[in-house]
């Protein structure tokens, strides 16, 4: 039975379908994904899902990950869920800024497949 | 060219001026000599012919007295007239006297143009004096026999024939001398046309002489023009070379005034020539110590012959500054000695290298991006994500994607290697366990070794001291020695991996495989870049090159070193060592209250003596033994005051102080120095308390100290709790807190909690979202007691709830508020809660 629902939102469609596969070997984990802010806005819209938990990547095209997030809170959409960041960019700075927007914690890409549900559980446990 | 025309122009000209100084004096001192002794020989001649027309006339004289006296004479002998013998007597009176004149006039001409003797005038005396008879008898023979006695005596003509006979005599003498004196004119006028001949001879030759002189004078012109041309020649050049040069060139004096610029420095500084000269260097280039100490050390330092290149800011007269370089020497001139600086502006440099590490970012990220799926993709399939895969497909999977993880090693690799070369790693040091890093490290590459069929041997030593480094770079050199060794290590093998202490001061991190070893054609290469003993071992051993560069250079900015000793054959060691820091930890706590000063002297029986007079003037000493050591523990901070020696083991604790008043964090730190030395002003420079020379006046010592430590009793530090559960944004908050804060970290409700009954900090920063609850709930722990403790929330969520908001004293959003600011609150919370206390 699915006990995290989990927001995925990332332009490249190869590493939203490989995150999804990894996300999805935890059973419990129930993954939908976005190619963009737009999208994402749009499906929560269109629905009353509401994820538990949002992965933002950083780098995307039109809205950058931390207007994604400031856009989700405004809209209400996020209810206290925690949003986690994903990025290429690993410089010590870059983790910093990123906290700064109030993100539970940064995912350096690339991640590793394997672990990337547990790391996730791991930091919504803190 | 130049120099030997200089040689030629020179002999010339001495040669001119032996002939113009000496010669021509000689010359016209002969001529005026020669026509001096012809002026004098004319007066001579002149004085002669007066003289002997003198001396005929006084002959004539004397002649016609004696004819006066004979008609008189006559007449009386005649006449028997008394009357007659008047002139006879007239003359007789006279004669003597102009017969004495003439004497002397001939006796003046003795020996000049009369022999000595003068025979002829004696004879004329004589004949005068028979005369006289002669006339004196006739006289007497009229007076006493009458008329005609007298008459037979003159007619006897004995008087006539003595007369003729003076007569004679006078024509004679007077002859004589006439003949005397035209000899005398012949002789002149030979003598003045030898004189004529020598003046025309010198003349002449003064004339050639001043042709020769005129001659080489405008050779030595010509040769001086010629001179000056090519000087002026090479000036141009040199002109033309320094204008064209895209350096700004500009010599300075010793005290760093501007001497001369070329155009390009009136480019670089947008002013023209006039304006830069004699004016402060220190106006156009931002010196440390407004140029003063810069321009000495530099005229003072021994190697600026050699030149030495700073980086420095330029400024314009606008203000706008701009990144220089500036390459500086010191060149001795006749006139003394000068400092040249050639500027180049880097600003295109400094463009050039931010684009270059912009775009490596860039690159790598954009690498990444695909990297992410490929090592996803593979990753999945190898862990077998979806399903059992046939044996060779998975074997080319693995191969996939461990070259995948490689790939990615690379680009972090590629990452750390740019940004240590632009000088952007920075460090986060702490102080640290490194026997625990070496344990972690250890555990950490448990799997590698597993899976290679090592195993790692750990020995770390008890109770080391600290040092102080970034844990997260000095694990990834860690791990980079443990992946060598591992896989250069036989299968079966073991690398040992030990942490020890050589000396008290350092720590040394130690690796030792029994592998190959390094090769020795290799050890020369192996710290470079993209450095492999051969090409092969990059896909067998799946290392990308850098991890030795990297992990040399990461432990070179920690101030340590990194090293190997290997035989082939026998393996390979490789460690780094690093030195300690006294650490917080064995810093003397001052919780009762007493001030804190640390003392730096190398010499234990000093140390021992000073720190127990200063113990004595009760403040709580921490002895040091090393500029190192001083400045790691200053960097921790906590201290009231410094003392320092001068002369210590690794350098001048001068050199240390003046890097603490360059610090903002530590330029309030009073300090005292001791010293063998005497001050002579370095202690107004470096704003000492005191300067105490050798050997110590311990009063004055626990006088200055005491003053040093009440001086600054308001610069007390602020105890701040920190609850927040990001360790990175602690390690920033904590950072910018440190100059004035000592800063306790809690990262979450409870340890929070457990902090707040241990003691009560001066200020508490508050984050919200905490692991276990908000950190609200910490509010109601706050404001017990009489006392309420300041609070900053300081969160990425914004407080929504009024009352809380409210209840707090400041509300600060993490990506709105800078640290500064974050800074001036908890200091302004400090100070007012300080005050109301003292109400």
């Amino acid at each position: 039975m699915t006990d995290l629902k989990l927001l995925y939102v990332d332009d490249e469609a190869d590493i939203r379908e490989v995150a999804t596969f990894s996300l999805e070997l935890d059973p419990g984990i129930e993954v939908r994904s976005a190619g963009g802010g737009v999208e994402a806005f749009a499906m929560l819209d269109g629905d009353d899902w509401r994820p538990d938990v949002v992965l933002l990547d950083v780098m995307m095209p039109d809205m950058d990950g931390p207007a994604v997030l400031a856009r989700l809170r405004e809209r209400g959409d996020l209810n206290g869920a925690p949003v986690i960041f994903i990025t290429a960019r690993a410089q010590a700075e870059e983790r910093a800024r990123l906290l700064g927007f109030g993100a539970a914690d940064v995912i350096t890409k690339p991640f590793d497949p394997m672990t990337l549900a547990q790391d996730v559980r791991a930091i919504l446990a803190r | 060219m130049t120099s030997f025309l200089l040689r030629r122009e020179q002999r010339g000209l001495l040669i001119s001026v032996i002939l113009g100084l000496v010669v021509a004096p000689l010359l016209l001192f002969l001529v005026t000599f020669e026509l001096q002794r012809e002026f004098s020989r004319g007066t001579v001649l002149r004085e002669a012919v007066n003289h002997s027309y003198d001396q005929r006339m006084q002959l004539q004289t004397v002649f016609s007295l004696m004819q006066d006296s004979e008609t008189g004479q006559r007449g009386f002998v005649i006449t028997g007239q008394e009357r007659f013998l008047e002139p006879y007597h007239a003359a007789q009176r006279r004669l003597p006297a102009q017969l004495a004149a003439l004497r002397a006039m001939r006796e003046h001409d003795a020996g000049d143009l009369i022999e000595t003797d003068d025979p002829v005038f004696d004879r004329l005396e004589a004949l005068i004096a028979r005369k006289q008879a002669v006339m004196s008898e006739g006289i007497k023979l009229r007076r006493e026999n009458g008329e005609d006695a007298a008459r037979t005596l003159v007619s006897s003509g004995k008087g006539k024939a003595i007369m003729d006979e003076i007569r004679i005599v006078v024509t004679e003498l007077q002859a004589a001398d006439k003949a005397a004196l035209d000899r005398r004119i012949a002789a002149d006028g030979a003598l003045t046309q030898r004189t004529e001949r020598l003046t025309q001879t010198l003349f002449v030759v003064l004339v050639v002489f001043l042709l020769a002189a005129f001659l080489m004078l405008s050779r030595q012109i010509r040769a001086r023009q010629q001179l000056f041309t090519v000087a002026q020649a090479t000036a141009g050049r040199l002109d033309a070379i320094l204008d064209n040069a895209q350096d700004a060139i500009v010599t300075l004096n010793p005290s760093g005034t501007i001497e001369t610029v070329n155009k390009a420095a009136e480019e670089m500084f947008g002013l023209p020539r006039e304006n830069l000269l004699r004016k402060a260097l220190a106006q156009f280039i931002d010196l440390p110590d407004r140029g003063e100490l810069f321009i000495r050390q530099l005229a003072g330092a021994d190697d600026l012959s050699k030149g030495v290149l700073r980086e420095l800011t330029g400024r314009r007269t606008d203000g706008t500054t701009f990144p220089i370089e500036a390459s500086i020497g010191l060149v001795r001139l006749p006139e003394g000695e000068r400092i040249t600086a050639s500027i180049r502006d880097i600003s295109e440099r400094r463009r050039v290298e931010k684009l270059k590490a912009e775009f490596v970012s860039t690159v790598s990220h954009e690498l990444r991006t695909p990297l992410t799926s490929i090592a996803g993709s593979l990753g999945l399939l190898v862990g077998g994500a979806a399903g059992a895969l046939p044996e060779r497909a998975a074997r080319l999977l693995g191969i996939a994607h461990s070259n995948c993880q490689r790939l990615v090693r690379l680009i972090n690799d590629i990452l750390d290697i740019e940004k240590i070369e632009s000088g952007q790693m920075e460090f986060d040091l702490q102080p640290l366990d490194l026997g625990e890093l070496a344990r972690r490290a250890v555990d950490a590459m448990g799997g590698l070794g597993g899976q290679m069929n090592v195993a790692f041997e750990l020995d770390v030593a008890p109770s080391l001291p600290l040092v102080r480094g970034d844990a997260d770079r000095l694990s990834q050199v860690a791990a980079n020695l443990l992946s060598n060794a591992a896989k250069f290590s036989p299968a079966g093998g073991a690398v040992e991996v030990k942490v020890s202490a050589p000396r008290p001061d350092v720590l040394r991190f130690c690796v030792r495989d029994h592998g190959p070893g390094v090769p020795e054609a290799f050890r020369d290469r192996i710290f470079s870049k993209f450095a492999q003993a051969d090409a092969s071992d990059t896909r067998a051993k799946g290392g990308t090159g850098l991890g030795l560069a990297i992990s040399r250079e990461i432990v070179q900015r920690h101030g340590g070193r990194l090293w190997f000793e290997s035989e082939p054959g026998q393996g390979a060691t490789f460690m780094f060592e690093l030195a300690t820091i006294e650490t917080r930890a064995r810093v003397p706590e001052a919780s009762d209250g007493a001030a804190r000063v640390l003392l730096c002297e190398d010499d234990p029986d000093i140390a021992e003596i000073l720190s127990e007079a200063l113990r004595q003037a009760g403040v709580r000493v921490h002895t040091v033994g090393d500029v190192a050591s001083a400045s790691a523990v200053l960097e921790i901070g906590g201290f009231d005051a410094f003392v320092t020696d001068v002369r210590l083991p690794d350098g001048s604790g001068l050199d240390l102080l003046r890097r603490l008043r360059a610090d903002a964090a530590t330029r309030d730190i009073p300090a005292l120095v001791i010293s063998a030395e005497a001050a002579e002003g370095r202690g107004e420079a470096l704003d000492v308390v005191d300067w105490l020379q050798k050997p110590i006046d311990l009063e004055r010592l626990r006088t200055a100290v005491h003053r040093a430590v009440n001086g600054h009793a308001d610069s007390r530090r602020i105890e701040v709790l920190h609850v927040e559960d990001d360790a990175d944004v602690h390690a920033v908050v904590r950072d910018a807190l440190q100059e004035r804060c000592t800063v306790r970290h809690a990262d979450s409700v409870r340890s929070g909690r457990a902090a707040l009954q241990l003691s009560r900090p001066d200020v508490v920063i508050l984050d919200l979202g905490l692991g276990d609850g908000n950190g609200v709930e910490l509010l109601g722990d706050l404001h017990e007691g009489d006392e309420p403790v300041p609070v900053i929330v300081f969160s990425a969520q914004p407080l929504e709830d009024r009352a809380l908001a409210a209840s707090v004293d400041a509300v600060l959003t993490k990506s709105k508020t800078t640290l500064d600011q974050l800074a001036r609150t908890v200091r302004k919370l400090a100070a007012d809660a300080d005050s109301k206390r003292r109400r």
